[in-house]
């Protein structure tokens, strides 16, 4: 007799419930486990312990932890898959690649996406911006190749994560937004890239702030 | 009662309050900028087409906190847009619910920017605008 695994929204967060309730950083085993017993969102499940491994070790020690704790012997097909694919995207995340720098890359982790509303703010204080502006960063609004590297570097350090996190998200395709509404007459667009330089300048910001920022 | 007599008034209650605070009812702008200072959010007016408002005429950004509405446009107009931004912050909770419900929480919404903005246009027409 087999079992007809449960697809619903409801089994999915109690995956992602258990999956970032096990232990601080999820590891390949502990992701091979929860894999098992939720093989209908294998996908869904590498890709959430991505984010939420990039997120806490913000380095090299998540491809240490997964390389650790791996053991290649007792895995399924669908379980070895998530566990590759898991390595290969935390590898891509936590060691530099320059050549991501100047591709359109479709996946990347958005950095922004973990904050609460006060970090979010906390942040756009530390830039000395607002939230309308760290709100085209997040949402890919702003074309990457007018961006100053210092600019990026900055972004880098206040979010605390890596560099090449932050400008892989940049390049990344712009998806729809989410936790937004609208008063609109026809569907939301993600519309065109300002230059970095539009963007300062029409966002809200005040003088003081606009110079410190083209200044980076 | 119909189910959305709870939200006319919580609608109702926001108004009242802010009238209680010394709020001037019949300046539309200031009223929805007091309410949007009530609430902890931070109100950004931009340009016409500006890539933050996605398309829209204004927008509220739940993880910022943050309404955005085009600054073109009068004053009871812009009131109005600001104030039905403030329903979709009245009403939703965590995002992840919202992605889900949004469709449904939508009526609501339209009836709390109704009752505040009826409001504002019952004193329009008694008052005038000053602007």
């Amino acid at each position: 007799m087999s079992q007809t695994p449960d697809a619903t929204p409801r089994a999915l967060r109690e995956a992602f419930y258990v999956l970032s309730t096990a232990q601080d950083v999820p590891d390949a085993r502990l992701l091979d486990d929860i894999v098992r017993r939720y093989p209908q969102f294998g996908q869904e499940l590498t890709d959430f312990a991505i984010a939420v491994t990039v997120d806490a070790l913000r380095g090299d020690r998540a491809v240490e932890a997964a390389e650790a704790a791996i053991d290649p012997t007792v895995v399924s097909p669908a379980v070895s898959r998530a566990m590759s694919h898991f390595q290969n995207r935390l590898h891509a995340h936590t060691t530099r690649a320059p050549e991501m720098k100047s591709a359109r890359v479709t996946d990347a982790v958005n950095p922004f996406a973990g904050l609460s509303r006060s970090e979010y703010r906390a942040f756009a204080a530390r830039l000395n911006a607002n939230a309308v502006f760290v709100g085209k960063l997040r949402d890919r609004q702003i074309d990457p190749a007018t961006m100053t590297p210092g600019f990026q570097a900055r972004v880098a350090k206040e979010l605390t994560a890596p560099l090449d996190v932050v400008v892989a998200h940049f390049s990344a395709r712009r998806a729809a937004p989410a936790g937004q509404f609208f008063k609109a007459e026809g569907k939301p667009a993600t519309g065109t890239q300002q230059s970095f330089e539009e963007a300062v300048r029409s966002s809200g910001l005040s003088e003081v702030q606009q110079k410190f920022l083209l200044e980076l | 009662m119909d189910p959305f007599e709870p939200i006319r008034f919580k609608a109702a209650a926001l108004h009242e309050q802010l009238l209680s605070e010394g709020e001037d009812p019949f300046e539309p702008l200031e009223l929805v900028q007091a309410a949007v200072a009530r609430r902890d959010l931070e109100l950004v007016w931009l340009p016409k087409g500006d890539p933050a408002l996605k398309g829209s005429r204004a927008l509220y950004d739940d993880q910022g906190g943050t309404i955005c509405c085009e600054e073109d446009g009068d004053p009871v107009t812009r009131a109005l847009l600001v104030a039905h931004e403030l329903g979709h912050s009245e009403l939703h909770a965590p995002v992840i619910v919202l992605a889900q419900w949004s469709r449904r929480v939508e009526p609501f919404i339209v009836v709390v920017c109704t009752t505040l903005g009826s409001r504002i246009f019952q004193a329009v027409q008694g008052r005038g605008v000053r602007r």
